[in-house]
């Protein structure tokens, strides 16, 4: 009886205090999206002059990249990008995916609690001392073992490699996260019914937490294609077409980088076809987290 | 598929997630293992190895022992900064 007056004496209060954490809360969510809309308004106005020289079609279709006799086409920029993040995924997802089952299913909580820090320890190591680690150690580790005169100094497959390595804790510890979050009552059902551990993770933890996992391997496929120190210093300068992986190629952000890095002429077309490159990659990133977050909804379990 | 089959298949595929978990911290190990060998590793080589002939030489590319040198080129010597290797 006395909370209940108590409760009711509260109901008409003003509560400062209260309205300075909305507001505060209101103000700090409009900052982050009018940011983001600033990135992207910069990103379309300086990219905008480019492509009133050059048309789309000629921007994605083009099989050479060379400001410098006008040539834009980006796909030998968007081809080093995809090689590189197709043996990230490689290594990565397998990887990430078998070691967040072990956490998750197999691993005592004491080694888990152990394992799972030390593997997210990886994550927060620069990505440029990985890109370093790619050149001084993978490289010749690769011309050692396919020939000095087949791998070149900078290469996608070493980049790819590490870059694998870089985006590794990350899918393993957002799946171990899905895979933690499925019910127990789920598993030990199974296990009611006969089911070897196995089987209870591939046929059920695992489709039951298929969203977060998918979610996880895009975010992970993301951040492979936004990846810039490792391919900046792994994978060589200058665009090539080509899918061989021993080969030099210059990725989209590498190229940014680069280009970026020295003498260029404001309002100059090589200057805003960086724009171009910018613009193009967000639409990339943009429509793997829409594809992430369709999956996420699509494949989306609710347990009581 | 019996019992044992489906047991031996459980325990294989144990010891690949556990394989994946131990890749990637050999990942990490390899990884920190080369940052510090690129640190710690190169002061340790530079200190080990022998140490460069910091004597000055004459006109002739003989090495004069400093303690042979006057005082003016010595003074000289210290004011021109140049590394002992760099000779006279």
């Amino acid at each position: 009886m006395t909370n209940i007056q108590y409760s009711t004496d509260l109901a008409g209060k003003r509560r400062p205090a209260e309205a300075m954490i909305h507001y505060f809360l209101f103000f700090a969510a409009t900052v982050s999206i009018l940011t983001t809309v600033g990135i992207v308004g910069t990103l379309g106005k300086e990219a905008f002059p480019f492509f009133a020289k050059v048309s789309i079609w000629e921007f994605l279709t083009t099989l050479h990249w060379q400001p410098q006799i006008d040539e834009f086409g980006i796909l030998p920029l968007f081809t080093a990008t995809l090689v590189t993040s197709v043996i990230a995924m490689c290594i990565a997802l397998p990887v990430g995916l078998a070691s967040a089952v072990y956490l998750s299913e197999y691993a005592p909580p004491k080694l888990r609690n152990i394992l799972k820090p030390v593997l997210e320890v990886l994550a927060g190591i620069p990505s440029v001392v990985y890109g370093f680690f790619a050149l001084q150690t993978v490289t010749p580790i690769l011309q050692g073992v396919f020939g000095s005169d087949k791998v070149d100094i900078y290469n996608t497959l070493s980049a790819g490699l590490v870059m694998g390595v870089l985006i590794l804790p990350l899918i393993s510890s957002m799946c171990e996260d899905a895979l933690s979050s499925v019910p127990k009552a789920l598993r030990e059902g199974a296990y009611a019914l006969g089911a070897t551990k196995l089987e209870v993770s591939l046929t059920i933890v695992i489709p039951a937490a298929l969203s977060g996992i998918s979610a996880a391997f895009i975010v992970g496929l993301s951040r492979a294609v936004g990846e810039t120190m490792i391919v900046a210093l792994a994978a060589g300068s200058g665009s090539n077409l080509t899918l061989n992986p021993f080969k030099s190629a210059e990725t989209m952000t590498g190229h940014i980088v680069r280009i970026s890095g020295g003498d260029l002429s404001y309002d100059s077309i090589d200057y805003n076809s960086l724009f171009a490159i910018g613009l193009f990659l967000f639409v990339i990133t943009l429509s793997l987290n829409a594809l992430s977050s369709h999956l996420v909804r699509k494949y989306q379990e609710v347990y009581e | 598929m019996n019992l044992a089959q489906r047991h031996s298949r459980s325990s294989i595929m144990a010891t690949i997630f556990f394989g994946s978990t131990v890749f990637a911290v050999l990942c990490l190990a390899t990884l920190l293992f080369t940052v510090f060998n690129q640190t710690a590793g190169y002061v340790l080589l530079e200190y080990t190895t022998a140490k460069a002939d910091v004597l000055p030489l004459d006109a002739n590319g003989v090495p004069v022992p400093l303690e042979s040198l006057d005082a003016s080129a010595l003074n000289s010597r210290r004011q021109s900064g140049r590394s002992p290797t760099q000779g006279n």
